[in-house]
């Protein structure tokens, strides 16, 4: 009858699925992508239309160069592809080629879902000659490269010229010291009329905090844990705090206003005349805001810094990794090694997803007629920066996606006042202790 | 069996007024008071309308119109969709989907409901409430052994994995909705026919389905509606941009990390409503036609 | 079909009064079990074990892309001892319920009452008042309702040009943000409405003809022959209302970008659940809130259900 026959299958359903759970963690296929180049591929990413269409292009001339080989591009925004990847990790599904970034590829590189691409460099199917050490250190996992870089973002303090001219003060320099950005913060606020203010509240963005770390000298993490002192994260709560009641950041209920979409965010509304942006923003922010007429240029200075440290403008990477379970690791880095060190891929993607990695590549963009006036600023202020040596590096590892949810979590409690710059400091201990396991 | 049809067919005539009690003055208030709570209801839908009309850097204005912010280009960026698949074809597919949803869903959910709703069969009862309670486990539970189930069922970028669960009843929302349906449905009808020697079958297709009209309609819309809103299995299953529904491609749009296009979300969203309210306004009919019960006397 | 052929003698007559009792025959049960088919089939493949597996998750340590690792009863009781942000997630949840609920159900009755009279331009009001149901789960709302609760946004321009001035951002503020989820939910009212219409659809017309006969006024109808010829349809909206309300999820993600709003304002217990399960990767502790979520949502079905023994009259009684 049904029901037996049901009642008998649904133990061994469940057995099944356990045993494809505890097997999908680590195939164990060996990492060789020694082999032809043919076939099928799947690059996922995540993105908008636009950039869409600059990936088909880069998929375009790398077919042409490569007569036989298929590649599909998937694209998804970034938080549908995060949740997309991660089912899939799971499930044992990823395709041949997937997006990674630095913040979050820790997990994926730990837990045996990404090939080590040591191999491949060695072979030279992947040439990372063109690419800076400090950026290929940001694709690294216990000595490993797990990541080819693609792109660097590094996030810089960004500023309205026009407000800040209009309120009197000066423009900001590069070596600020955190004390002296305080006090230029206050002092823009004085020349503001009501309803703007003279930055957005960092206090909550897990990159800015890095920066105050690594500007003060101390490490984020080290050996498994948080490498800084308590009290240096509480300083951070009440500089922040300071300047919320000074009245010169943008009020508490901004807050959320500030992880929307850069156009809707307070410096890009002409509402808050300073915050921290990644690069590429830049020119998008100003834009947003010539389109309304509430300023005409953006521009940006050096990450404060307490005096012992040459710089705490700490980079990061977008770039491209192979997941073990890909059938074709030969096509994978392939496309891989073209994506990063092709000039015609280089023009074609125009360095949609972070400052292009590959040096060399850099200079073509910058003397190509076709590329946007944005970007070449984007190419032009990250090579400024290499060439003073002002940037510096973290270290990313398992369980920074929790900490980051967590540092936004906390300010918020702390800005609205249910919770002490203290307490906040050791909740955030507590859950670090959890997840940097 | 014959007698009961034109019984039935002649009460579906509507009685549309003179209801005791509805005079004038209080047409005139109801009216007003329909008129003014549909204004505030559909005005955030009427700003979207709007802004779907204006460039986005102004997509903040508050008013409705446009004005001298105007321009088609949402419609334009919308409609070219998304890595060479335009858009059209992403509301094809959804229609696709969705329809194909619908059929499965009426189908089995009406078979499901009719056996919980008018067959004692043993174990009912706790069937009934597994049921229920399928309904109340967050579906992210449930996410990765399923994926793992239909990897493993090699229905990965297909539409297997919309249709199969609604083909075996896994919506108990609809059930469930039958369920109440069907049980409102007097008795008696059923003990006459058997009288007159239909099985259950019979009785189902010939008594409780036409009589359901309403209920069926609604479960038709709200499958449509539902299956063209779903995001996540669309995003787990689909790797072929060409095979995209609608949700997917819409949230392309607003990807954070690079610029996003409001405006486009807005045109597409607008056109992409136009379907779902033709469902809806097509099968509204059934909801009005629908004959009311006439029950047995006696 | 099987049943078809079968023709039962009938050994009683359906005489008033006198209700004929059915046993649960053979008959009946392959009757049952053959309508049950693709139900018992969905169930077993698709959904009970999915969620037999995570039932087994619950009692594991499973970061997906590791191996289960059994911790036995650690998740469960983790969350009730130390778990702050559990309980808190709770307290949203059972708020957004406690008020949206009500409003929804009252607002769809009375609406689909007063539709249903025959009012002219009925199919227009219908169609204004279900179009936000239609369109409602989708992203473009979510963003949508971003802008009307800005600070900068469309209810405070309204409200200026009433003459209320405030650049409150509604959805910045823990105290606001979670009603204005409130007001998306109870904006969506048509769902409901429609269902009431279809339910009223089927009250036989001649109950409301003898209720006037007898001389009851409209209020008296309603109360007498509206509401309980209703009620399976209304345990039915407010069961799913409320078990949809536990399940919210969409509309807090988007609007608060995955957060859980200011200062977890609008932390729904399946997007706290979604945390943990994807951002933190503690899978085995999401699949333990999985299943207390289903034991909360089962307790409170049950009691509306002993509660509906009373209230809800069933057709098929006579």
């Amino acid at each position: 009858m049904n029901r037996t026959r049901i009642a008998k299958t649904r133990p061994f359903i469940a057995l099944v699925a356990v045993a494809g759970l505890t097997a999908c963690g680590g195939s164990g296929q060996d990492s060789s992508g020694t082999g032809t180049v043919g076939g099928d591929i799947t690059y996922s990413y995540w993105g908008s239309p636009a950039r869409a269409e600059k990936v088909n292009k880069v998929i375009a001339a790398y077919q042409s160069a490569n007569q036989g080989v298929k590649v599909t591009g998937e694209v998804a925004d970034y938080n549908a592809y995060i949740e997309r990847m991660t089912v899939r990790a799971a499930g044992g599904g990823l395709p041949c080629v997937i997006g990674t970034q630095s913040t979050f590829i820790a997990p994926y590189a730990e837990k045996n879902v990404l090939l080590p691409l040591d191999d491949l460099i060695e072979s030279k199917a992947i040439d990372v000659s063109q690419i800076p050490e400090d950026v290929l250190k940001a694709g690294r996992i216990d000595d490993k490269q797990y990541m080819i870089p693609t792109g660097t973002f590094v996030r810089l303090v960004a500023y309205n010229v026009d407000l800040v001219e209009k309120s009197g003060a000066a423009a900001p320099t590069n070596d600020l010291t955190w004390a002296a950005y305080a006090d230029w913060l206050k002092q823009v606020q004085q020349g503001l009329p009501p309803g703007k203010y003279a930055g957005e509240i960092e206090a909550g963005n897990m990159f800015s905090f890095t920066s105050w770390v690594v500007g003060h000298g101390q490490q984020m993490f080290a050996d498994g844990a948080l490498g800084f002192d308590k009290q240096l994260m509480i300083d951070w709560f009440d500089y922040w705090l300071d300047l919320q009641k000074a009245g010169a950041t943008v009020p508490p209920s901004m807050l959320a206003d500030q992880q929307l979409s850069l156009e809707q965010t307070p410096l890009a509304k002409g509402v808050a005349v300073s915050g921290t942006r990644d690069i590429p923003h830049l020119y998008i922010t100003e834009k947003a805001l010539a389109a309304n007429g509430l300023g005409t240029s953006v521009k940006a200075v050096s990450i404060p810094v307490d005096g012992s440290v040459p710089s705490a403008n700490v980079l990061g990477s977008n770039g491209l990794s192979i997941p073990k379970s890909c059938d074709n690791k030969a096509t994978a880095a392939s496309f891989i090694n073209f994506f990063a060190n092709d000039k015609a891929a280089a023009l074609a993607f125009q360095s949609d997803n972070g400052i292009l990695t590959n040096t060399a590549n850099q200079e073509a963009l910058l003397s190509d007629g076709q590329t946007p006036g944005g970007v070449k600023q984007n190419v032009a202020i990250l090579r400024d920066l290499t060439g003073r040596s002002d940037l510096a590096t973290s270290s990313y590892p398992d369980g920074l996606s929790t900490l980051t949810a967590e540092l936004t979590r906390l300010y918020q409690q702390v800005a609205f006042g249910k919770a002490t710059p203290e307490e906040a400091t050791d909740g955030f201990f507590d859950k670090a202790a959890q997840a940097l396991r | 069996m014959t007698v009961l049809t034109t019984r039935a067919a002649g009460r579906s005539r509507r009685r549309t007024s003179t209801l005791r009690g509805t005079t004038p003055p209080k047409v005139f208030l109801s009216h007003l008071g329909l008129i003014a709570l549909g204004i505030t209801m559909f005005y955030p839908l009427a700003w979207m309308l709007g802004a779907s009309f204006r460039a986005d850097s102004r997509i903040n204005d508050p008013g409705l119109w446009p004005g001298d912010a105007f321009t088609l280009s949402g419609y334009a960026t919308g409609l070219a969709g998304l890595s060479g698949v335009p858009f059209w074809r992403f509301i094809a597919n959804s229609l696709l989907v969705s329809v194909l949803c619908v059929a499965a869903n009426l189908l089995a959910c009406s078979i499901t409901a009719y056996a919980f709703a008018r067959i004692d069969f043993r174990f009912k009862r706790i069937w009934f409430a597994v049921m229920l309670g399928t309904l109340m486990l967050p579906h992210h539970v449930l996410l990765i052994p399923q994926y793992m189930l239909f990897r493993a069922a090699e229905w990965n970028n297909t539409y297997l994995p919309f249709v199969v669960p609604k083909l075996l009843a896994t919506d108990a929302f609809f059930v469930f909705l039958l369920v109440q349906f069907f049980r409102a449905i007097p008795r008696d009808i059923d003990e006459a026919a058997q009288v007159d020697g239909c099985g259950h079958f019979r009785i189902f297709t010939r008594i409780i389905l036409p009589l359901s009209k309403p209920a069926l309609a609604t479960t038709a819309i709200f499958t449509f509606i539902y299956s063209w809103n779903d995001f996540f299995t669309p995003l787990l299953y689909l790797t072929d941009t060409r095979l995209y529904t609608v949700p997917l491609a819409l949230r392309a749009f607003i990807d954070t990390t690079s610029g996003s296009a409001f405006g486009a979300l807005f045109a597409m969203s607008v056109l992409s409503l136009l379907p779902v309210l033709g469902v809806f306004i097509a099968f509204q009919k059934l909801l009005v036609e629908g004959i009311a019960t006439t029950g047995l006397k006696g | 079909m099987v049943t078809d052929a079968i023709t039962r003698p009938v050994t009683r007559q359906a005489t008033p009064g006198h209700r004929p009792r059915r046993r649960a025959g053979r008959r009946n049960n392959i009757a049952g079990y053959l309508f049950m088919t693709p139900w018992l089939l969905g169930f077993a493949v698709i959904v009970g074990g999915p969620m037999l597996v995570s039932l087994y998750l619950s009692f594991t340590d499973y970061s997906l892309l590791g191996s289960p690792e059994w911790i036995g009863w650690d998740n469960y009781v983790q969350m009730f001892t130390t778990d702050d942000r559990f309980f808190a997630s709770l307290a949203v949840t059972v708020t957004y319920l406690v008020v949206s609920v009500p409003l929804v159900q009252v607002s769809a009755l009375a609406l689909a009452t007063i539709l249903n009279r025959g009012l002219r331009g009925l199919v227009i009001y219908r169609t204004v008042f279900y179009i936000p149901s239609l369109i409602g789960g989708s992203v473009a709302i979510a963003i949508l309702w971003r802008f009307v609760f800005a600070g900068d946004g469309l209810l405070n321009g309204l409200l200026s040009v009433v003459g209320v001035s405030t650049s409150t951002s509604w959805i910045g503020t823990p105290d606001s943000a979670l009603y204005t989820l409130v007001v998306l939910n109870v904006w969506q009212f048509g769902a409901a409405m429609i269902i009431y219409l279809a339910g009223l659809r089927q009250v036989p017309a001649e109950l409301y003809e003898a209720a006037t006969i007898d001389g009851a006024g409209t209020v008296r109808r309603f109360r007498s022959v509206t509401l309980p010829m209703l009620s399976p349809v209304i345990l039915f909206n407010v069961l799913m209302n409320m078990v949809g309300a536990f399940q919210a999820f969409n509309s807090a993600y988007i609007i608060s970008n995955g957060t859980g709003g200011p200062a977890d304002s609008t932390l729904f217990y399946t997007l706290y659940l979604y945390q943990r399960g994807f951002v933190d990767f503690d899978m085995g502790y999401a699949c333990a809130l999985g299943w207390i979520l289903l034991v909360v949502v089962g307790l409170a079905a049950l009691t509306l259900f002993r509660l509906s023994r009373r209230l809800v009259f069933y057709g098929e009684e006579s």
